[in-house]
C-alpha cells in the first residue's frame, strides 16, 4: 500500500482514537491506549528507528512517564509524558544527538502539520482530470449562486407572500441542520479537529528538516579553525571584544591580552567568591541560629534568587572565556587552573544555597518552590561539573547544551515517580508540631492528599474554627461528583484510591449513624 | 506577480465575502436593514482589518518558499490565515470588552464567517498563487495553464 494512504489512515485513524477515549474525561487508562497506537504507528511508519540506542533509551523514559501518569497522574507526569512522546517521535523521525534540535524539529513538525498531511492527501494524477471538472462546475456556479442569493434577501424583505413561503422551506432546512447538529455536536468536531492535530504532530514528519542539517554541521569536540583577519573582523564576538578592549584586541598580541583579562577576572572574581564562601562556611554552615529577628533570617529568605543568578552568570562568563582561540593557547594553565577554582568555589555556593533552602524547609515546611530549588541546584551542579570538562577536554559549547539537555530530561522523568503534592503534604503534617503550617496551601494541593487532610483533621479545626473543615468536606463532595462523571477510561490509581478511602469513610459514617 | 500584491487580493475579496455573506445572512433576520450593515463590515473591515497584512504577505511569502505541493501550502497558508483571524478577532474582543472570546453565539459566528470568507477568497486566488510560485520558484520561466498540476 501507498505510504502516504496509510499515513492518512494512521492519524485519521488516531484522530478517531483521541475523539473516543478522550472526550470528556481525564487522562488515565485513556493515555496508555491512544500511546499504545500512536507508538505502534510511529515505529511501523518509521521502521529503523527502533535500531538507534537514543530512541530506545527516550522510549524507556516515555513508558516510566506513562507508567506515572497511571499511578500518580500530577501534572508533572503529564507534562514529562507529552515531552517524552515528542522526543521519542522526533528522534525515530530524524537524525538527531541533542535533545534542543529534536525539539526544533518538533516544532516543525507543529508547525507544518497541516502542509504535511494534505499533501499526503494529494489525490492522485489519474483522478485529477474528475476534479478539475468539478472545480469547472463550482467555479461557474458561484458568482450565480452569489447573486441569487442577494436577490433573495431583497425579495425577501420586499414581498411578504414569499416571506412566507420562503420561510417554510428555510425552516425545514434550519430543522434539518438543527437535528444533524444534536447528532454531531461542534464541540465534538473541533475535539476530532484537536485529535487530528495531535496525532499528525506526533506521526507526520515535516519535509522542512531544517534543523537535523543544521545539527550535522556540530561536534562535541572543539575544533581549531584558522579564520582571516577579515572574518574574525566581521565577527559580533570580535566586535564586542574590540569595544572592551580597543586596540589591545588587535595585532600579535591579541590573544595574550585576551588572556591577561581572562587571568585577572578569573582572579578577582575567585577573591570575591571566597570572602562569600568564607561568610557562607562561617554562618550558614556552622554557627546556623534560626531567629527571624537577625539578619541571618533575611540571608537564608531572600538570598536565594540571588545566589542562583550568580552561579548561572559564573558559567555563562567561563563560556564566554574558552569559546574561542584561549582553548589552544598553550600557556592557558593558568586560566584553567583559575577556571576550575572558580567551578569548585561555585559548586560550595551551591552547597551553601541547598542547606539555606533545607533550614527554610525544616522550619517552614515542603513547598513547590522549595523542591523546585533543590532540583534547580542539582542540574546548576551538573552544569558546573560539563563545564569542568569542556575546559579540560577542549569540548564545545554544543557539548555542553546537549549533555546538560539530556540531564535536564532525565531529572525531569526521574522527578514524576513521586507524588510531589502527597510528599509536600505528609512531610508538612507529620512535623505539624514543629513546622509552622500553612493550612489554605495544603487544602490547595492536589485530590490525592485529601485522606492524609482527613486523617489529620485536628490540624484543620485547630486553625480557625470548621471553616477548613467544610472546606475540606467541599473539596471531598466536588472530588466524588467529577468521579461519577469519568468512566473506566479516566482511571488511574491515585485517583481510584482516593475514591475508595472517601467511600470507606462514607460507609463507616453510614454505620455508626444507623 | 508578487507575495504583496497576492496577500492584498485574498485580504479585498476576503472583506468582500465576508460582508456579502454578513449582509445576506442579517437580511434573511433582521430585514433589508442587513444589506447597510454589510456595507459598513465592508469599510469596516477595510479599515480594522489594514494591519492583518503585515501578517498575510510574509505568510503567502513564506509558503512560496515551502518544499511542498501547491495544494499543501494551500492549505498550510489557510490554517494560518484562520488562525490569525482568530487571534485578531480576539484581540479586537480584548480591546472592546478587555477580555478575550466567551463562549457566545455571535462572536464565534462572526469569527466563522470570517474563516469561510478567507477561505473562499484562497480558493478564487488559487490561479495567481500557482503564477506566483512558478515566478517564486521558477523565475525565468513562463507559466502555462498546465502547471497548476504540474508543480508538485
Amino acid at each position: 500500500m501507498n505510504k502516504d494512504i496509510i499515513k492518512i489512515t494512521l492519524v485519521t485513524a488516531g484522530a478517531f482514537l483521541f475523539n473516543l477515549v478522550f472526550w470528556q474525561e481525564k487522562l488515565g487508562v485513556n493515555t496508555l491506549l491512544f500511546d499504545a497506537f500512536l507508538i505502534s504507528a510511529l515505529f511501523y511508519l518509521y521502521p529503523n528507528a527502533g535500531q538507534h540506542s537514543t530512541v530506545r533509551w527516550l522510549l524507556l523514559g516515555h513508558l516510566l512517564c506513562l507508567a506515572m501518569v497511571l499511578v500518580h497522574n500530577t501534572l508533572l507526569s503529564k507534562i514529562a509524558f507529552t515531552v517524552t512522546l515528542l522526543l521519542v517521535a522526533a528522534f525515530a523521525e530524524y537524525i538527531h544527538r541533542s535533545a534542543w534540535f529534536a525539539g526544533g524539529s518538533v516544532l516543525m513538525n507543529i508547525i507544518m502539520v497541516v502542509a504535511s498531511f494534505t499533501e499526503s492527501l494529494q489525490v492522485k494524477r489519474e483522478k485529477r482530470a474528475k476534479r478539475r471538472n468539478v472545480g469547472r462546475f463550482i467555479r461557474f456556479a458561484f458568482f450565480p449562486l452569489v447573486i441569487v442569493m442577494v436577490f433573495f434577501a431583497i425579495y425577501f424583505s420586499a414581498n411578504s407572500v414569499f416571506q412566507e413561503k420562503a420561510s417554510l422551506v428555510l425552516n425545514e432546512i434550519g430543522k434539518f441542520f438543527a437535528n444533524f447538529f444534536d447528532f454531531f455536536s461542534w464541540e465534538r468536531g473541533l475535539f476530532l479537529l484537536l485529535g487530528l492535530f495531535i496525532t499528525g504532530c506526533v506521526l507526520l514528519k515535516s519535509k522542512l528538516d531544517y534543523f537535523s542539517r543544521k545539527e550535522t554541521a556540530y561536534i562535541d569536540s572543539l575544533q581549531r579553525t584558522k579564520k582571516s583577519w577579515r572574518e574574525r573582523k566581521d565577527g559580533a564576538f570580535f566586535q564586542f571584544i574590540e569595544l572592551v578592549m580597543g586596540r589591545f584586541a588587535r595585532g600579535m598580541m591579541a590573544l595574550k591580552n585576551e588572556y591577561t583579562t581572562g587571568i585577572i577576572s578569573v582572579l578577582l572574581l575567585n577573591l570575591l567568591l571566597v570572602v562569600i564562601n568564607i561568610i557562607d562556611v562561617d554562618y550558614i554552615w556552622f554557627n546556623f541560629v534560626y531567629d527571624e529577628r537577625q539578619p541571618i533570617y533575611k540571608m537564608v529568605h531572600e538570598g536565594t534568587e540571588w545566589l542562583i543568578l550568580s552561579i548561572v552568570l559564573a558559567m555563562a562568563i567561563l563560556m564566554f572565556f574558552f569559546k574561542g582561540n584561549l582553548n589552544f593557547y598553550r600557556k592557558n594553565k593558568w586560566l584553567k587552573y583559575g577556571a576550575t577554582a572558580w567551578i569548585i568555589q561555585n559548586a560550595i555556593l551551591v552547597f551553601s544555597v541547598s542547606l539555606r533552602d533545607y533550614y527554610y524547609i525544616e522550619h517552614h515546611g515542603l513547598a513547590y518552590k522549595r523542591i523546585g530549588v533543590l532540583f534547580f541546584l542539582l542540574m546548576v551542579l551538573i552544569g558546573l561539573t560539563t563545564v569542568l570538562i569542556k575546559i579540560w577536554l577542549k569540548k564545545s559549547s554544543y557539548f555542553l547544551f546537549r549533555v546538560n539537555a539530556w540531564a535536564g530530561i532525565t531529572v525531569l522523568v526521574l522527578s514524576t515517580t513521586f507524588h510531589w503534592d502527597e510528599v509536600i503534604a505528609g512531610y508538612n503534617l507529620q512535623r505539624k508540631d514543629t513546622v509552622t503550617l500553612d493550612v489554605p496551601f495544603l487544602l490547595s494541593l492536589s485530590d490525592k492528599t485529601l485522606p492524609l487532610l482527613e486523617k489529620n483533621r485536628d490540624v484543620l479545626q485547630d486553625s480557625s474554627g470548621t471553616f477548613f473543615v467544610n472546606e475540606l468536606q467541599r473539596r471531598e463532595q466536588l472530588f466524588l461528583n467529577k468521579q461519577q462523571d469519568f468512566s473506566w477510561l479516566s482511571w488511574n490509581y491515585a485517583d481510584a484510591s482516593v475514591k475508595k478511602y472517601l467511600e470507606q469513610k462514607r460507609q463507616y459514617h453510614l454505620l455508626n449513624t444507623n | 506577480m508578487s507575495p504583496i500584491w497576492h496577500g492584498i487580493k485574498i485580504w479585498a475579496i476576503t472583506i468582500f465575502m465576508n460582508a456579502l455573506l454578513v449582509g445576506i445572512g442579517v437580511t434573511y433576520t433582521e430585514g433589508i436593514g442587513g444589506l447597510g450593515l454589510g456595507v459598513i463590515f465592508l469599510f469596516g473591515g477595510c479599515f480594522f482589518t489594514l494591519p492583518l497584512l503585515l501578517l498575510i504577505v510574509p505568510i503567502v511569502s513564506i509558503s512560496c518558499k515551502l518544499p511542498y505541493s501547491i495544494s499543501a501550502k494551500t492549505a498550510w497558508m489557510g490554517s494560518w490565515f484562520v488562525l490569525i483571524i482568530c487571534g485578531y478577532f480576539n484581540f479586537l474582543s480584548w480591546l472592546w470588552g478587555g477580555r478575550f472570546f466567551s463562549y457566545t453565539v455571535f462572536p464565534l459566528l462572526l469569527t466563522g464567517v470570517a474563516s469561510g470568507a478567507m477561505i473562499i477568497a484562497q480558493w478564487l486566488t488559487h490561479k495567481s498563487f500557482i503564477k506566483l510560485n512558478s515566478s517564486v520558484n521558477n523565475p525565468g520561466g513562463t507559466f502555462q495553464a498546465n502547471d497548476k498540476y504540474n508543480i508538485i
